[in-house]
């Protein structure tokens, strides 16, 4: 099994108070892992760690990030920049509030390819009309001139998701990307999600539905109060759990 | 001004898509919305007209600046007479002869015996007369110089100072308030600290030390070129202070977050996601920040550290009228100073129109 990125006792902490206790995990290529607590679990700070972009005042104690086998902690602020959205890329929890409201979808897609590659504009523009197309927004050259305001929730999901995924990341952090939607729309989602595992996507799915995570990801890691508690593949978690936590959260989204 | 709208001067504005189907961006809606400002734009073509004259000055003026009579000093307006002796005539202009009055004032009496027909195109200017005749439109100064010609040309600097003036000090403005803001830290206190040290000198008597430093032998384009600088240097400190405090919250926001997840660099982020939100502060501070350097320029001048003599501004012309004694017997030389106030007042006019139109609060009728 080759694993993408590898987590070692990442610690983290905000003046005295341990926000991350020795978190350990490895995503494997090509597969979901999911990251699944309750919320203040210290999901969002191993995203926000991951990409090192983690608030004032939280600090990485201790710990290694391997992503491609490499360091991401001994990287300096220019090869960390070349890293996001280009290696590894974030879908957010809300894309109104993700998306600069002056700009219109294809202004902001288009930025990030223009920081990744050197690719001339047209070409540009014919990539990032395939990637909203990939994302199965439908008339993507109307989506394209769109402001943010001007697209319905599951439009901007879909226009996170195709920025996202602009720059052909290896690896995607999806931070909840489907709890502002209603069940409709995260079910077709999901289904976006699914097709682009079989197209060998790596991607690290955090969520606090446990419900969702048992019908997506291959591997879940369970996280309690910043310490993983349980991890492992899906079905044995889900038929077995050891943990009392583990049964608890199932329990609540059975 | 933002609470009781002057609603009758409101068309309801057409739809806000526009052709194509491309939807109109923030900017172009607002620009829309201050269009139906009916005031405002009066006071943009108003301003449309003074620059035209300033920059079309070499044809629409009838003397260079400098061209001098001293034979006229303090000469009063010559009218342009239409009929000759009750008949209808090509218009043109008498002569003048200076006579002393009862009490020694010089007097301009009109010379029916000399005439002289106005030309148009005439040495490539709009319109002239034959020499020794002088056509004052607005009369003359203390050496004899048309006034209208000095206020055409005066224009080029006293209009210009305000636009480069305000180019110069928001470029350093939006940039280090940004910066200061975006970065935090450090960065910022070292940068706010120096805000403050130009801020906390009284504006205009740094003007004056910083003039002082300036070199006496400066040619009339480097003398200008330094007031800008000395003016832009004082300005920028206080919007620097304003569009920190809004970068500062600006930086909070998600959007900023995400340029940084896909590897934006942070001059981008600061160009392209922070400033642009500060647009709609900065454009009416824009044109409210233009007048005072227009009065800065013209502060500088009367007391004649501005713009030397002979090239005029509308400042340096002023400064001819601060005796009651030329104020008495030639008032025309304060025409300037109505220029200055026209000019002040559509600036700030059209700032005003244009912060309400950047309102977020501003209900869009119709």
């Amino acid at each position: 099994m080759k694993y993408l990125l590898e987590i070692n006792k990442l610690t983290v902490h905000v003046g005295h108070k341990t926000l991350l206790h020795n978190v350990s995990f490895k995503a494997a290529q090509g597969k979901i892992t999911a990251l699944v607590g309750a919320s203040g679990s210290g999901k969002t700070t191993i995203a926000n760690s991951i990409m090192r972009l983690l608030p004032t005042g939280l600090e990485i104690n201790h710990g290694e990030m391997l992503f491609e086998h490499k360091n991401l902690l001994l990287f300096n602020k220019e090869q960390m920049r070349l890293v996001r959205g280009a290696r590894i890329s974030m879908i957010f929890q809300e894309p109104l509030g993700a998306f600069n409201p002056l700009m219109t979808i294809g202004q902001q897609m288009d930025e990030v390819l223009a920081v990744h590659t050197d690719k001339l504009k047209n070409e540009r523009n014919k990539k990032i009309l395939d990637v909203l197309a990939k994302v199965e927004l439908l008339d993507s050259e109307h989506i394209f001139n769109r402001y943010p305001h001007q697209l319905s929730g599951g439009q901007r999901q879909r226009a996170m998701i195709a920025q996202a995924l602009v720059a052909d990341p290896k690896l995607i952090i999806a931070d909840e990307p489907t709890s502002n939607l209603d069940v409709t729309l995260q079910a077709r989602i999901m289904d976006l999600f699914r097709h682009f595992r079989k197209e060998g996507m790596t991607m690290l799915l955090i969520s606090h539905d446990l419900g969702m995570v048992s019908h997506l990801a291959d591997d879940v890691i369970i996280l309690e109060k910043g310490q993983v508690i349980e991890s492992g593949q899906v079905q044995t978690i889900m038929q077995a759990p050891k943990h009392k936590y583990t049964q608890r959260l199932m329990e609540a989204f059975a | 001004m933002a609470k009781n709208r002057p609603t009758e001067n409101l068309r309801p504005l057409g739809p806000l898509v526009g052709r194509e189907g491309k939807p109109y961006s923030q900017f172009s809606i607002a620009m829309a919305i201050f269009w139906r400002h009916r005031l405002a734009r009066v006071c943009f073509y108003v301003l449309v007209c003074l620059y035209a004259c300033a920059i079309f000055a070499n044809f629409l003026a009838p003397y260079r600046f400098d061209d001098e009579d001293r034979n006229y000093s303090y000469c009063s307006a010559t009218a342009i007479q239409f009929f000759d002796r009750g008949h209808l005539s090509w218009p043109f202009v008498y002569g003048r002869t200076l006579t002393f009055n009862s009490i020694h004032r010089r007097e301009y009496l009109l010379d029916m015996a000399q005439k002289y027909p106005l030309r148009l195109f005439y040495g490539g200017r709009l319109f002239g007369v034959d020499k020794p005749g002088r056509i004052y439109i607005w009369g003359a100064d203390s050496r004899g110089r048309d006034l209208f010609s000095r206020i055409l040309y005066g224009g080029r600097i006293s209009l210009s100072i305000g636009l480069v003036g305000v180019l110069i000090s928001f470029s350093l403005g939006l940039l280090i308030g940004g910066i200061a803001g975006y970065f935090g830290g450090w960065v910022d206190s070292f940068l706010m600290r120096l805000c403050e040290m130009f801020m906390l000198a009284p504006g205009f008597y740094l003007i004056l030390a910083l003039r002082s430093a300036v070199p006496d032998n400066f040619n009339s384009l480097q003398v200008y070129l330094m007031v800008v600088v000395i003016l832009s240097l004082i300005g920028w400190a206080s919007l620097a202070r304003i569009i920190r405090g809004m970068s500062l919250s600006l930086r909070q926001r998600d959007f900023v977050l995400a340029s940084k997840a896909m590897g934006v660099s942070d001059i981008k982020i600061i160009i392209k996601h922070i400033l642009p939100h500060t647009l709609s502060y900065s454009l009416a501070a824009i044109m409210l920040t233009i007048p005072s350097y227009i009065l800065g320029e013209a502060g500088l001048s009367v007391l004649g550290l501005g713009i030397q003599d002979p090239v005029p501004s509308w400042g340096n012309m002023l400064s001819e009228a601060m005796g009651i004694v030329q104020i008495q017997f030639a008032p025309w030389i304060m025409i300037p100073g109505i220029f200055i106030f026209i000019t002040v007042i559509c600036f700030n006019i059209i700032g005003d129109a244009l912060r309400d139109a950047f309102d977020p609060m501003f209900q869009v009728e119709g």
